[in-house]
């Protein structure tokens, strides 16, 4: 089983920064119904349910997703570091 | 002693997980790898136990193994560290050289400086290496 074949994820908040997460959404909202819980303690969970039609791209997707906000998140973490 | 392979854990098909020292490689490091191979690669970090992370990775192409994907993320980490030290190090003269370049005032020793009343200070001889004005070779013990 790939981690992609998951249906949530915990994204640590020293890596993965709450405005990215909420920012990197919205593209991916056509493809899945996606939940966000925990956005302001510790550690946010992100729940991803992709659509029933795209199901046979549904791992393309998770992994995109995930990209974005790791990318969104390293951006702005880094330029806050500089 | 373990292994190269041994860091590796290969979890599904295809799917490649190993886990990050933040103590070696800190945050700062680990995000500039990740940005550069989101291209090649889904990435998912999560915390580990002590001070590490988690890295589940699965190449985007089925043609390229995700081992060897992961194998050059290592060396990507081992690079952004470098840079970082080299940052550390040369980043003030760096900033200085390109203030310089970039400014209509002469911001180093040795050249005419504007003065409050709009004029310019009379113009100094340019350093010479011979005279070694930074005091250099008696820093790097050669005089």
């Amino acid at each position: 089983m790939s981690f992609l074949d998951a249906t949530s994820y915990r994204l640590p908040n020293s890596i993965y920064r709450s405005e990215a997460i909420l920012a990197s959404l919205k593209p991916y909202l056509q493809y899945a119904r996606v939940r966000v819980t925990d956005i302001t303690n510790d550690s946010s969970k992100i729940e991803v349910e992709v659509e029933q039609r795209f199901e046979s791209r549904s791992r393309e997707i998770k992994g995109e997703l995930l990209n974005y906000i790791l990318a969104s998140s390293a951006v702005r973490g880094l330029k806050a570091m500089d | 002693m373990p292994s190269f392979e041994d860091v590796f854990q290969e979890v599904g098909d295809n799917d490649v997980s190993f886990e990050i020292n933040t103590e070696v490689y800190p945050v700062r490091v680990i995000l500039g790898a990740c940005y550069i191979f989101i291209d090649k690669a889904y990435i998912y970090l999560d915390e580990a136990a002590g001070s590490r992370f988690r890295v589940f990775m699965r190449s985007k192409h089925d043609k390229v193994s995700t081992k060897q994907i992961a194998g050059e993320f290592l060396n990507e980490l081992l690079n952004q560290r470098l840079q970082q030290e080299i940052d550390r190090e040369t980043g003030r003269i760096r900033e200085l050289l390109v203030a310089q370049a970039f400014s209509d005032f002469q911001l180093l020793q040795g050249e005419a400086h504007p003065t409050e009343g709009g004029g310019t200070t009379e113009r100094t001889k340019p350093p010479s290496y011979k005279d070694d004005p930074y005091d250099i070779g008696r820093l790097q013990g050669l005089g």
